[in-house]
């Protein structure tokens, strides 16, 4: 018996970045807590809105990767009642990441 | 009756909760771990307690709605069981589904502790029977995130079905129409905020909540 070929489908990591935003029509105490405090600090900012970065790596091929990622921002990482999402998904640098280590 | 408390890890209202249970409605009113799939058999009221289930990460109710308990949770008021949701337990209930909305942070960012006056809206529910409609009751609060928003339809569908049961007199945290709580489309899941748990006794100085569990013995003891 022939070993099968390992490597046809092999898996990429990526890494994803889920954004995780109140909607507009609500209120954000926080950011304009935030708006108030850069103001007293003579930094003049409007529209300040403090949001979610949830970073997390997943492995597998691009299109089924994707599908797994919507599902878990539209249905763990954000409240659609009150909250928008959008992600990032990109293959990770794997090269950098184990010279980092190497390096540190 | 049969009441089970559910515990997750960082519940803190879970002893108030079994302790009220055993006093009103149930002296053998038990916990479940978050992690069973199953309910007691017979179970007649699920209590989901207050508290900081996982440390309220993500967003508070989150990932206690998705733990393996809650399949069993939605099972039994899918075939009509009663849900009672207070605090975190009403936050649960949001995020999983069983009721409307979401609970986002109070207005002010604080985190408010104290008594509050609530009008019962209705008394024509399971959980509010043993009060009149209109009457005012004194219930403490004790919560960062208990803003209660929904879209403006779901806003209208709520009220005009009567399920806003429970309103604050001087709204505290800022949610939408005073909402202090509101009962699913069958009737049999309630979420609230104020804790009525903490109300049961003379002995604590207030019993104005005694009568949510005594609204339930009247329909669970037939």
């Amino acid at each position: 018996m022939s070993p099968e070929p390992t490597n046809t489908h092999q898996a990429t990591v990526f890494q994803a970045k889920v954004f995780v935003t109140l909607k507009p029509s609500i209120l954000d105490p926080q950011g304009r807590t935030v708006e108030r405090a850069l103001a007293h600090l003579g930094q003049q900012a409007s529209g300040v809105r403090v949001g979610k970065l949830i970073e997390l790596q997943l492995e597998g091929e691009r299109g089924e990767v994707e599908t797994r990622l919507q599902d878990m921002a539209v249905n763990v990482l954000s409240n659609p009642v009150m909250e928008d999402v959008r992600w990032e998904l990109e293959e990770a640098p794997v090269q950098g990441v184990a010279q980092a280590v190497a390096g540190a | 009756m049969n009441v089970a408390v559910i515990q997750f890890p960082g519940s803190n209202c879970d002893g108030d909760a079994l302790h009220a249970a055993r006093l009103t409605l149930d002296p053998d009113a038990q916990f479940v771990w978050h992690t069973d799939d199953g309910l007691p058999s017979g179970t007649d009221l699920v209590f989901l307690p207050g508290g900081f289930s996982y440390g309220d990460h993500l967003r508070s109710g989150a990932v206690a709605a998705r733990s393996p308990i809650m399949n069993a949770v939605k099972a039994h008021a899918e075939r009509g069981g009663y849900v009672l949701g207070v605090c975190n337990g009403f936050q649960v209930l949001t995020e999983s589904g069983l009721l409307p909305g979401a609970l986002s942070r109070n207005t002010d960012l604080h985190f408010l502790c104290r008594p509050v006056h609530l009008r019962v809206e209705t008394a024509d529910t399971a959980f509010t029977g043993a009060y009149t409609a209109g009457q005012i009751i004194e219930i403490p609060i004790a919560h960062g995130e208990g803003n209660y928003y929904a879209d403006p339809e779901t806003v209208a569908r709520l009220e005009g079905d009567g399920r806003v049961v429970f309103r604050y007199v001087d709204n505290p945290n800022g949610s939408l129409n005073d909402i202090a709580g509101i009962l699913s489309e069958r009737g049999n899941v309630l979420g609230m905020m104020p804790h009525p748990e903490r109300a049961v006794e003379a002995l604590l100085g207030n019993e104005d909540g005694r009568g949510l569990f005594e609204s339930l013995k009247g329909v669970l003891v037939k």
